[in-house]
């Protein structure tokens, strides 16, 4: 089987190869007329339209830069058409000509880039969301992927946490996998890129965000590929939705535009955490001894000269939390140089981006920079590259689930006790850290290096077929440093660092046939055929050393324990694919796609998956029947397709495997390590999408309506297994999960004058989640709170539900599930869901003469949050002289008769060790994601000093918030490190609010 | 167009050499790991997976910290005074049966059964030259012992369970294998014990299992099983060999490594770390001071009528004015060296003294007593009531043996848990089975769940 594809796989490379070289031979042709097609209304080349000589068949279409070479005779007429415009004919005089091409209004005529190539807009029968990053300008965001959130439907994208770099959480149409990935595919102008945290730490669940690597300001566009059919191409890596990337580029003929953009800006939190202060802590810790049966005479908080701790009322409160909070700054400036001449165009950029956090003292900086060029070589081969690099440092801190972190160490300790020692020094109290001493001593850096790197050839084989050819390189290297002094508990007794490198490689050869061929007016076809392989491999080389002479010293070397070790892995992929897509009379498509991929991470026997997809669509508006309802568009889609997913696990979870470095007294031994599954596969997600685009009034009101309905079979998932065998668990192809959901999508156009223009969009989505099947629940986080169960949804919170705090006895009443007359687990219950039930943006866009305006809501409604600060912080008692309390505490009960949920203190009982249903919150929100008022400096000031164009702006984000949440801000999520992890709230830094003055320049 | 052909031939075959890699490309081989079947087919394979079997026993789930932690949580030696609740739950007694430690130490003591029965199952079929049948022997005899100690602390902590006896191939494998008794599961480890005896040699390094762990382990083993005859034999074989002695000060066996004092020690360094000490060590020294010791285990051990040198074990420090405890069996928190006391020669005098009580040798029990007491530098006790003198071995044992994590064991085998630990409820005397196993083994009903849980 596999020796069969591996021939088929040679003959269709070197076939492919051997197009190559022809066409190379080709390239000695005879003198030609020239000419430039352009859209008439931008003066942008149109690239693929189609130049014919009138009356005969001899053709050819245009170029990247929208330049073609005919032979031509003095005074035949060439008919030149392009999808999405009106057709024109122009009598050839001269060597060269310029024809441009209006747009045809009636119609659908953008063209969306899709998997491997583009795709008119009439055509589309996918869901395909295109961003327009300039839009956004005025969020400070490190990484491209957070400036999505609001923008596209049925995509959900929130921070983690408020850390600069930090974790994302991007969600296309709900989870499909428990086990393997749920994150979208990323591709960079064609390059397949990691967009998982190579960070080695544990930093309480905290990631780091790769696609930081990225400067949004080098970014053209962004469309996201939601449905089976727009996905299928890119076969066992679809299923997640892709998001297709694409940079700046040059124009040919265009001369060199400098631009210069910068912003700075100031952020701070909205809310810092608020506690009890120490009179009221104090009241707190005697009021749970009494309650306890202790002796009312010797309650902690008592006359010192009674042996005490003094009254609750001579006790001074510390504060803490202010202390690790400050106005965090950030700057960004991005230069770049574009242009082109006749047979090149170049983008050439370079940016510093610099982000401190609100929470010290966490800081991002990037430097990047990227350079895309394309070549004419002649008519017909074009070459060119897509390059970007990129360094970033990372300044971290434990947060979130680390009893040492920054705000943990400021937040927990009982505000009575004192920040610094008698004798001046910082002072330590229970499991956390003095909070000065670790904002002013942390040492933790991550550097990233990034290239990623395209080099193509593109070469037009015949009219309308063409052939490339492409290399790329996704080279990650990042490098974490660690160093604990003897300030801080980690670096207890003598101090320690250690230093982790890893190197991730993805190495990619892509061979592409396209064919794009209009017959006579009412037929066009396109057709793609591909391969790809690829090979990543995966490298860490780690380092510690412990016991250092002084604090002085930070260097492995300088240490007296020093201890190495590597880590390495590999995974391949080998790839077939093509779409095929028709439409006749520009208003009835049908297309399709087909993927077969090879995986090196299954076994021999399931290596081969398929995924194909079909869809169609129908313009009915282009239909004489409908020319007279008030519609000026109706198109209806439908498709279906499958894709697949195997990233998330290991590159060998099909084998059984024994594994080296179990050693005993300096002996190396060895262990099991992971049962085999040699019938391992891929996950397969079957989708199906109908879709409704209409437009209004001339268009000035447009709708996209899809609904979609996903069902994934085969999940990977790491099953577990009797402990008694020695193993835990193995991964299975088993369990199903659902998705189903819809999306909506208005624009309108609300004002439409030269100096007054107003629009609006509205996007709302919601995606029902289903487990269709799991042989038995699957519990996360600590505590398990977690729990995924056959006929419930990922992100379920699994607790025992507080029904009441008993008036007569202060003790919290439990739901007895089994009615057995004990609280034990099988009380437990799933009560609350993190997802949301709907969620979505609102942008208004207004431009008034030389002003711009812009503002962008954000909203998620039903989801569930689980505030465990308040299940560690309202503790009852239980952490009495270790963790302070929050002010929800003092509503506890006191006496019979109190109607309250907070239950009576004591540190017996179940009042306060069971994770309850009390700790549980609505944490929908609506969000002003972003408010940006820009001012466009008029030509004529601008023309003296040789300015094209001047705009200076100044934005605000989050400067409000709607929500019933307690926390500090419902977007939140303690445990980026683990995807199944969502809506807990636990030490988290919260989001900032922030304010930006900037200004973009082109000379 | 003449030059096409022999430019493809290059070409192609270009793309034929770059294609020769595609194999490489789908079938690359993991470098950390070696298959299952490649495990343990030759004398260093063996050596290996014997190294792994003890790199799992010292295990942070196991005899690395959780397994004593859990036992002496569960009685008064200590205090919680941390923030894992999942710990506060064994410090009241009040264990719920999704504890994550109850799961970790069962997974964990099950990870040393497959290893143990992977070498018991392949090495006597092993062809290799270099393989000496006394290596052989030493091999086989240390994967008994390590599988009979297994079963033992199973046993011991959550009564009969199930006995896997052959190595696991696949996810099928152990299945139909049930509960079995705590009498069966004490034969099984006698039956071990018995094969080990016989293949062991004698102690030459205390990081290893011998024939006087064995030895001192069935003494244990029959200890538990009231039968205070084989109790006494084998404590006699261990202390008459004169492998292990009671070593001064008290201190010297945990501030030191590998001592005399020990029959079996597991070795750690700072590449394999023990991490007890970051649970006792207060904050200031680098720990978590997650628990300390009890307030009656301090007073005893300060007391130089019972505790004597063994008030070592006491740290203090002043933090704010008020004085803190903690415990300093496990100190060695920068490179994680402290030890793990498996087997060591005190408990043998405290087997045999309660053994020869037991059998009314009052003054052979109060002999052995003594001995332990005259090293901590405590007064020997003279009585001639045997009842009393069974209370002192278990005071002895209390102090002498403090945070090994025998106490919550001693009290339960002795049935006196209820009056010293003021457990009213006998069900709790069990760990439950952890509740993911019980839904991850059909082999275990809803009825093999301990009672109460």
């Amino acid at each position: 089987m596999q020796n069969n594809f591996s021939n088929i796989f040679v003959r269709l490379v070197a076939s492919l190869g051997l197009v190559l070289v022809s066409g190379i031979a080709a390239i000695a042709q005879d003198a030609l007329t020239k000419g430039v097609v352009k859209d008439a209304k931008t003066g942008e080349p149109l690239i693929g339209a189609r130049v014919q000589i009138k009356g005969s068949d001899k053709g050819t279409v245009t170029g990247i830069d929208g330049s073609f070479n005919l032979p031509v005779e003095q005074g035949q007429t060439l008919v030149i058409s392009s999808l999405g415009y009106t057709p024109r004919e122009i009598k050839v005089a001269g060597e060269s000509v310029t024809v441009s091409l209006q747009e045809d209004t009636k119609a659908l005529n953008e063209v969306v880039v899709v998997g491997y190539g583009t795709q008119s807009q009439k055509a589309v029968s996918s869901a395909v969301t295109s961003v327009n990053p300039e839009e956004l300008k005025g969020i400070p965001a490190p990484s491209p992927d957070q400036l999505l959130q609001g923008k596209a439907s049925g995509v959900q994208i929130s921070s983690a946490s408020g850390t600069p770099g930090g974790g994302i959480f991007v969600r296309i149409r709900g989870n499909t996998s428990i086990n393997a990935s749920n994150e979208p595919l990323y591709v960079v102008d064609g390059v397949f890129i990691n967009n998982q945290s190579l960070s080695g730490l544990s930093l309480g669940g905290q990631t780091t965000n790769p696609l930081a690597d990225l400067n949004p300001a080098d970014i053209e566009s962004i469309e996201i590929l939601k449905d089976a059919n727009a996905t299928a191409i890119y076969g066992a890596r679809g299923a997640n939705g892709v998001v297709l990337i694409t940079t700046k580029r040059g124009k040919t003929n265009a001369g060199t535009r400098i631009n210069f953009q910068t912003y700075a800006g100031i952020a701070k939190a909205p809310k810092i955490y608020e506690t009890v202060n120490a009179q009221q802590e104090a009241e707190l810790i005697n009021e749970t001894y009494r309650n306890d049966g202790g002796n009312p005479a010797l309650v902690p908080f008592r006359p010192k000269s009674e042996g005490g701790l003094g009254l609750p009322s001579e006790q001074t409160t510390y504060s803490r939390i202010p202390d690790v909070f400050r106005t965090a700054l950030t700057q960004s400036y991005d230069l770049s140089a574009s242009g082109g001449g006749e047979s090149n165009r170049f983008f050439l950029g370079g940016g510093y981006f610099k982000q401190e956090g609100i929470v010290k003292p966490a800081a991002f900086e990037r430097f990047s920079g990227r350079f895309n060029y394309d070549h004419l070589v002649n008519n017909r081969l074009t070459i060119g590259t897509s390059t970007t690099v990129s360094y970033s440092k990372r300044n971290q801190s434990r947060n979130d689930d680390s009893a040492q972190g920054v705000i943990n160490s400021a937040l927990y300790v009982p505000t009575y006790l004192p920040v610094f020692n008698e004798d001046g020094s910082y002072a330590r109290h229970s499991i956390f850290d003095n909070h000065l001493a670790l904002i002013n001593n942390l040492n933790i850096k991550g550097e990233s290096s990034r290239l990623i790197s395209n080099l193509y050839g593109e070469y037009e084989v015949l009219d309308g077929l063409t052939f490339k050819s492409s290399w790329s390189l996704d080279y990650n290297n990042y490098s974490d440093k660690v160093y604990n002094n003897t300030q801080i508990s980690v670096g207890l007794p003598a101090g320690n660092t250690s230093r982790v490198d890893t190197r991730l490689v993805t190495l990619l050869n892509e061979q592409l046939l396209t064919y794009n061929k209009r017959f006579g007016n009412d037929h066009f076809l396109n057709v793609l055929l591909g391969n790809t392989v690829q090979q990543t491999r995966y490298n860490t080389l780690s380092l510690s050393g412990r016991n250092f002479p002084s604090d002085n010293f930070q260097e492995i070397a300088s240490s007296s324990l020093q201890t190495g070790s590597t880590n390495s892995s590999q995974n391949g992929l080998i790839s077939f694919f093509s779409r095929a897509g028709y439409t006749f009379k520009d208003r009835y498509s049908v297309d399709g796609s087909m993927r077969a991929d090879a995986s090196s991470r299954f076994g021999a026997a399931n290596r081969w998956g398929v995924f194909p997809s079909l869809g169609a669509s129908w313009i009915v508006s282009e239909e004489a029947f409908a020319q007279d309802l008030p519609f000026d568009l109706i198109k209806l889609r439908a498709n279906i397709g499958l894709t697949g997913n195997q990233n998330g696990i290991n590159d060998f979870a099909s084998l059984g495997l024994w594994r080296a470095g179990r050693n005993y007294d300096g002996l190396p031994g060895i262990s099991h390590q992971q049962l085999a599954n040699p019938d391992l596969k891929w996950e397969t997600t079957r989708q199906w999408n109908v879709g409704l685009d209409l437009g209004l009034l001339q268009n000035r009101l447009k709708l996209e309506a899809n609904y979609y309905n996903k069902y994934t079979k085969d999940l990977l998932l790491e099953v577990p297994v009797a402990a008694k065998t020695g193993f835990t668990s193995v991964f299975e192809n088993l369990g199903e999960i659902s998705n189903k959901g819809a999306e909506l999508n208005i624009s309108s156009t609300n004002i439409a004058r030269d100096d007054f223009s107003w629009t609006t969009s509205l996007n709302v989505a919601r995606n029902v989640n289903r487990i269709e099947k799991l042989p038995i629940p699957i519990n996360q986080h600590s505590r398990d709170w977690i729990r995924m169960e056959e006929g419930g949804s990922v992100y379920a919170f699994w607790v025992y539900k507080q029904l009441y705090v008993d008036p007569q006895t202060g003790d919290a009443v439990y739901d007895d599930v089994d009615q057995n007359g004990s609280i034990t687990v099988a009380d437990r219950q799933i009560v609350a869901n993190a997802a949301p039930d709907f969620f979505g943006g609102l942008n208004n866009q207004v431009n008034y003469k030389r002003f711009d305006l812009c503002a962008l809501f954000y909203f998620e409604s039903g989801n569930d949050i689980l505030n465990l600060n308040r299940f560690f912080m309202e503790h009852g008692g239980t952490r009495n002289g270790s963790i302070t309390y929050l002010p929800g505490q003092l509503d506890r009960w006191q006496q019979p008769g109190d109607v309250t949920d907070v239950p009576r203190m004591t540190r017996t009982g179940n009042n306060y060790s069971l994770p309850s249903s009390r700790y549980i919150e609505d944490g929908s929100f609506l969000r002003l994601r972003l408010v940006t008022l820009g001012y466009t400096l008029p030509a004529e000031v601008l023309s003296k000093y040789k300015v094209s164009n001047l705009r200076l702006y100044v934005s605000g984000t989050n400067l409000w918030t709607l929500t019933n949440y307690s926390g500090l801000d419902p977007e939140v999520n303690v445990a980026g490190n683990n995807q199944n992890v969502r809506g807990i709230d636990h030490a988290v830094v919260p989001q900032p609010r922030s304010f930006q003055a900037g200004l973009n320049v082109t000379f | 167009m003449k030059h096409i052909p022999s430019n493809y031939k290059v070409l192609a075959l270009a793309l034929v050499v770059s294609l020769s890699s595609c194999d490489n490309i789908l079938d690359p081989e993991p470098r950390l790991d070696i298959s299952s079947e490649q495990a343990i087919t030759d004398k260093r394979g063996a050596e290996a997976a014997l190294l792994g079997a003890y790199s799992e026993l010292q295990s942070n789930s196991y005899y690395g910290f959780e397994y004593p932690a859990l036992a002496y949580l569960s009685a008064d030696e200590v205090d919680w005074s941390g923030s894992y609740n999942l710990y506060q739950q064994f410090d009241l007694n009040a264990i719920p049966a999704e504890n994550s430690s109850i799961k970790s130490v069962w997974s964990q003591i099950y990870r040393v059964v497959n290893v143990a029965n992977n070498l018991i199952d392949k090495v006597p079929g092993i062809q290799d030259r270099n393989l000496t049948e006394a290596q052989r022997q030493s091999i086989l005899g240390q994967a008994y012992f390590l599988r009979a100690l297994s079963y033992f602390d199973l046993g011991r902590a959550w009564g009969g369970v199930p006995l896997v006896l052959q190595p696991t191939v696949d996810k099928n494998s152990g299945s139909g294998i049930k509960r079995d008794t705590l009498e069966q599961t004490y034969a099984q480890v006698l039956a071990d014990l018995e094969q080990a005896e016989l293949l062991l040699p004698s102690l030459t390094a205390r990081t290893r299992a011998s024939k006087e762990a064995v030895w001192a382990l069935k003494a244990r083993l029959y200890l538990y099983q009231q039968n205070w005859q084989k109790a006494e034999e084998y404590a006699t074989l261990v202390i008459n060999s004169g492998k292990a002695k009671l070593v001064t000060p008290y201190s010297a066996f945990y501030t030191g490594k590998q001592t005399e004092e020990s029959i079996l020690e597991l070795v750690y360094d700072n590449a394999d770390r023990n991490s007890h000490a970051n649970y006792w060590m207060t904050s200031s020294k680098g720990g978590r001071y997650e628990w300390k010791p009890s307030a009656s285990i301090t007073q005893d051990l300060r007391n130089p009528a019972i505790g004597g040198t063994r008030s070592a074990l006491i740290g203090t420090q002043t933090n704010n004015g008020n004085e803190l405890v903690y415990g300093q069996k496990y100190t060695k928190i920068a490179t994680g060296e402290d030890g793990a006391f498996i087997l060591r020669i005190a408990e043998q005098y405290l087997i045999r003294a309660e053994a020869r009580l037991q059998q009314h040798n009052l003054t052979g029990g109060l002999a052995d007593l003594n001995e332990v007491r005259k090293r901590a530098e405590v007064q020997p006790l003279v009585t001639l009531d045997l009842q009393a003198a069974l209370l002192a071995v278990e005071q002895e044992r209390k102090v002498e043996l403090a945070f090994e994590g025998h106490r919550w064991f001693d009290l339960i085998r002795t049935n006196r848990a209820e009056v010293v630990l003021g457990i009213t409820n006998a069900n709790k005397f069990l760990f439950p089975i952890p509740n993911s196993e019980m839904l991850a083994d059909p082999d275990l009903g809803p009825e093999d769940q301990n009672p109460g849980y």
